[in-house]
């Protein structure tokens, strides 16, 4: 059997620990040397665990390996362990590194910056804007994006920055031949090509609950920067938080209206001492780069639309508004006269109907 | 000796000839009836012999036979005691056999010789009618229900004896007597009014359009924001029943049985509210020989369906035939049935299972919670659906009562609806159309046309909205009925951009 095989089977087995891998690789010398020696040799290398040495036990079986092996390959997978020099830098050293990754498409080299863009799955309408923009900026300047390829916040970001350009990794809590959530198939199809699909998980390991915040820290471990887009104070964001924060990263919160509970998170992370996201300007010159005149300056760029028009576009913002809503605040009686102006927005597409009747601004 | 008389069976919606028939003769002494009978019409025996001994004639010892013919007609109700009783009489000799004749007869009998109610008489009256009958005898409580069809004497009896004094001497019993226009003006009541309603403009006006051109409507908002009360006040806002309209209702409420003690004939649109466990026959119809279901009691007026997504896929599945061809087929083993079903569905729900989407500071669903949520909806009948209107809470403001309080508001609405109708009525005279929402492919092109500057505007609708053929349609029906309550010939550019604000959204597509 090759040696990358016996990699293969000693990275990717479930349950082993990192302290014990180390153990039995400094006491084995190969995982060739682990796969053959007879088990009163594992055992004595590793305090008797019955539940880790029957795995090994068990999964010992060459044709099985050969065969998953190759069909991996067929799939277009790699599987990078942490003694390959494609293994990532910023992975190894870290605490629980993982011992190897799954790979579809590339994964980031290190040479450009990378950020992680993470929030909320039920994002709102603002989340999904800021996302978005955050994803654009970023793959603009050729920053590199890694983020979960979760519903809401992660894979607006990555496909606005795949959208722009960009290159995005999506680290996932399944095998990587699993589109998790099935929503994002477009974007699921779409990353191989524009960056890369990785997972510490086997081929065919489906999508577990208590997989999901473990992947949290390959996310910011591969990271430089965190940024949070929207998140609720107790969720899986705060989970990465603190991954990344035991990793010496540097957070960054965009910060929101105080009675948002979407904003929560982001706001708390703020007083803890991250860096709020105050303009997409501002966060760039953070991460490093200097202000340019081609950025373009969204916010002064002046509608060309009718004052009228301009007074209900000022009246929405993010958070979905209805149609009489906002004829009461304009105290505009003349129902048919904001339909009209809406209408005309929305043509515009300077405002997008989130369902039947309700409103947001999309710029 | 022999005697016949001519009483009716309702077989779906229509009534059936049967005759009844008695013959007494020497023999073992019995009282036999034969003409396929249900069990209840079996039962008749005893009650008619009771009933007859209670008004204090002696039943012969003799062979007493009765037979409903045709024979080969499964009979079932109790509305023939009455006419069995009279045969018998009249074979017993205590009445002319002749006097049975020009006579129709049904009513259910009590020991005592009292009549009770039963079904239908309207339709029977109609019936008799059409026979060249002269006289009706019904129970006295149904009489003024029959007396509201002219050309016809009703004469409703309260108890055995006086059916028997009315063969005796037809002359000396007064027909049921009813003034139409009264009856018709006092039942004619508007309970509801649109301005008990603060606020909800855009709700009342989608109503109104929705009345217009009789297009069903969606209503989507969170719970007790008054979608129900929106609703309610639909069927006031039609137009008027015409006596023709009205008649048709009170048949077939009256063979469903649930025609008001008090009111011979209907005068107002129904609203019908099914609860959303309902079964597919109760909207449509069930029973050996079926009786209307909800879907045929709304006729000519509301259907109701309260948060749409809990009802079952099968009911709702029921909808969709009746709502394409205005009647509802109903197959028994008996035979095929026919009930009318020309009915608006106002239906409403919740946008999210928690109801608050897509205020995500209280909905707490998923979005696939919410997808799953709405995508049950089955989309043929979403098809028949034209109008999709959002309702909101009401600020504090309408609630307390301080807004401006508006009067009569739904007659205001009803006028324009009214003339909105008749603006279609006038042009699809002669065509197979009666309004807006009825309009097929064809029918939107030859009168829903636009302009050149409203051409380019559809088109850029078209391509922004990503609509389909069906939702182009939609959109152009909802238009011209604007258009009608505007009373504008053409559509315009604000018809347009009026009707796509009641687009559904593209969970719902």
């Amino acid at each position: 059997m090759e040696e990358k095989i016996y990699d293969y089977w000693f990275y990717s087995l479930e349950g082993l620990r990192y302290e014990q891998r180390e153990t039995l690789l400094a006491r084995l010398q190969s995982t060739k040397e682990i796969y053959e020696s007879p088990m009163e040799r594992i055992i004595e290398a590793i305090a008797p665990n019955p539940w880790v040495t029957e795995r090994i036990y068990n999964s010992r079986n060459t044709f099985k390996l050969k065969q998953e092996y190759e069909n991996m390959q067929k799939m277009g997978v790699r599987f990078i362990c942490c003694k390959d020099i494609e293994y990532p830098e910023k992975l190894r050293n870290m605490k629980e590194m993982p011992g190897g990754l799954f790979v579809k498409g590339e994964l980031p080299l290190g040479k450009e910056k990378t950020v992680a863009v993470i929030g909320a799955r039920e994002c709102s309408c603002y989340g999904k804007f800021v996302a978005q923009e955050i994803g654009k900026a970023l793959a603009e300047q050729g920053v590199e994006l890694i983020s979960g390829m979760a519903r809401g916040v992660d894979g607006y970001a990555q496909m606005a920055a795949i959208e722009a350009g960009g290159k995005s990794f999506g680290v996932l809590g399944c095998g990587v031949d699993i589109c998790y959530p099935r929503e994002n198939y477009n974007l699921y199809r779409k990353l191989p090509e524009n960056g890369g699909i990785l997972s510490e998980y086997r081929i065919g390991v489906p999508a577990i609950g208590r997989n999901f915040p473990r992947r949290n820290r390959i996310i910011s471990g591969l990271a430089d920067v965190i940024i949070v887009v929207e998140a609720k104070k107790r969720s899986g964001t705060s989970i990465t938080v603190s991954y990344a924060l035991e990793q010496g990263k540097d957070v960054m919160a965009v910060p929101g209206r105080i009675t948002d509970c979407l904003s929560e998170g982001c706001n708390y992370l703020i007083s803890q001492g991250a860096y709020p996201v105050n303009s997409l300007e501002e966060m760039m010159e953070d991460l490093g780069f200097p202000r340019k005149k081609n950025i373009k300056k969204r916010k002064n760029v002046k509608n060309p639309l009718e004052s009228d028009a301009n007074l209900v576009y000022a009246v929405l913002d993010f958070v979905p508004k209805t149609i009489t809503a906002i004829g009461k605040e304009l105290g505009e009686n003349d129902m048919e006269k904001i339909n009209r102006l809406l209408f005309d927005l929305e043509i515009e597409d300077k405002i997008e109907q989130v369902t039947t009747g309700y409103y947001v601004r999309k710029q | 000796m022999f005697s016949t008389i001519l009483s009716g069976a309702m077989n779906g919606m229509e009534c059936r000839d049967v005759h009844v028939e008695a013959d007494v003769s020497m023999g073992m002494p019995t009282f036999s009836m034969v003409g396929f009978l249900g069990s209840e019409v079996k039962e008749a025996a005893e009650r008619v012999k009771n009933a007859i001994r209670n008004t204090g004639v002696q039943i012969p010892a003799k062979r007493i036979t009765v037979n409903l013919s045709p024979a080969d007609m499964r009979k079932s109700g109790t509305a023939f005691d009455l006419p069995i009783a009279a045969a018998v009489l009249a074979s017993l000799g205590e009445i002319e056999a002749n006097n049975l004749q020009g006579v129709f007869m049904a009513g259910e009998l009590s020991l005592n010789g009292e009549v009770n109610g039963i079904c239908g008489v309207l339709a029977m009256t109609l019936h008799a009618r059409e026979q060249g009958m002269e006289y009706c005898v019904f129970p006295r409580e149904n009489a003024k229900e029959g007396a509201v069809v002219e050309g016809i004497k009703v004469i409703g009896v309260g108890h055995i004896t006086e059916m028997l004094a009315f063969l005796k001497q037809k002359e000396r019993m007064k027909p049921e007597r009813i003034d139409m226009a009264d009856v018709f003006s006092q039942s004619k009541r508007y309970e509801y009014d649109y301005s008990d309603i603060r606020g909800q403009k855009r709700g009342k006006r989608a109503m109104e359009i929705a009345a217009a051109g009789r297009h069903n409507i969606l209503l989507i908002g969170p719970p007790g924001t008054g979608k129900s009360m929106l609703a309610k006040r639909l069927p006031d806002i039609l137009p008027p029943l015409t006596m023709e309209e009205s008649f048709s209702i009170t048949k077939i409420h009256s063979i469903a049985g649930v025609l008001p003690k008090d009111t011979p004939l209907l005068a107002t649109r129904p609203f019908l509210q099914p609860h959303h466990t309902s079964s597919p026959y109760a909207l449509a119809g069930g029973g050996k020989i079926p009786k209307p279901g909800m879907i045929s009691l709304a006729h000519r007026g509301v259907l109701f369906l309260d948060e749409l997504p809990e009802f079952k896929r099968e009911t709702l599945e029921i909808l969709r035939q009746p709502l394409e061809d205005k009647v509802i087929h109903i197959s028994r083993v008996g035979g095929n049935y026919e009930f009318p079903a020309e009915l608006m569905v106002v239906a409403a729900m919740n946008p999210c299972k928690c109801g608050f989407y897509p205020d995500r500071n209280r909905c707490r669903c998923t979005v696939a919670e919410i997808n799953q949520y709405q995508g049950k909806l089955s989309k043929p009948l979403l098809d028949r659906i034209d109008l999709y209107v959002e309702v909101e809470g009401l600020g504090y403001e309408e609630i307390s009562g301080e807004g401006p309080k508006t009067e009569n508001e739904s007659e205001r609405m009803r006028n324009r609806v009214i003339a909105a109708g008749e603006i279609q009525k006038e042009r699809y005279r002669g065509r197979p159309y009666q309004f807006n929402s009825e309009l097929d492919a064809e029918g939107v092109y030859e009168f829903c046309t636009l302009d050149r500057k409203e051409k380019q505007l559809m088109e850029k609708i078209f391509h922004k909205m990503k609509l389909s053929a069906r939702g182009y349609h939609r959109m152009l029906k909802v238009a011209r009925t604007i258009a009608d309550l505007d009373e504008e010939k053409q559509i315009r550019e604000k018809h347009l951009k009026e009707a796509i604000s009641y687009r559904r959204n593209y969970m719902l597509e």
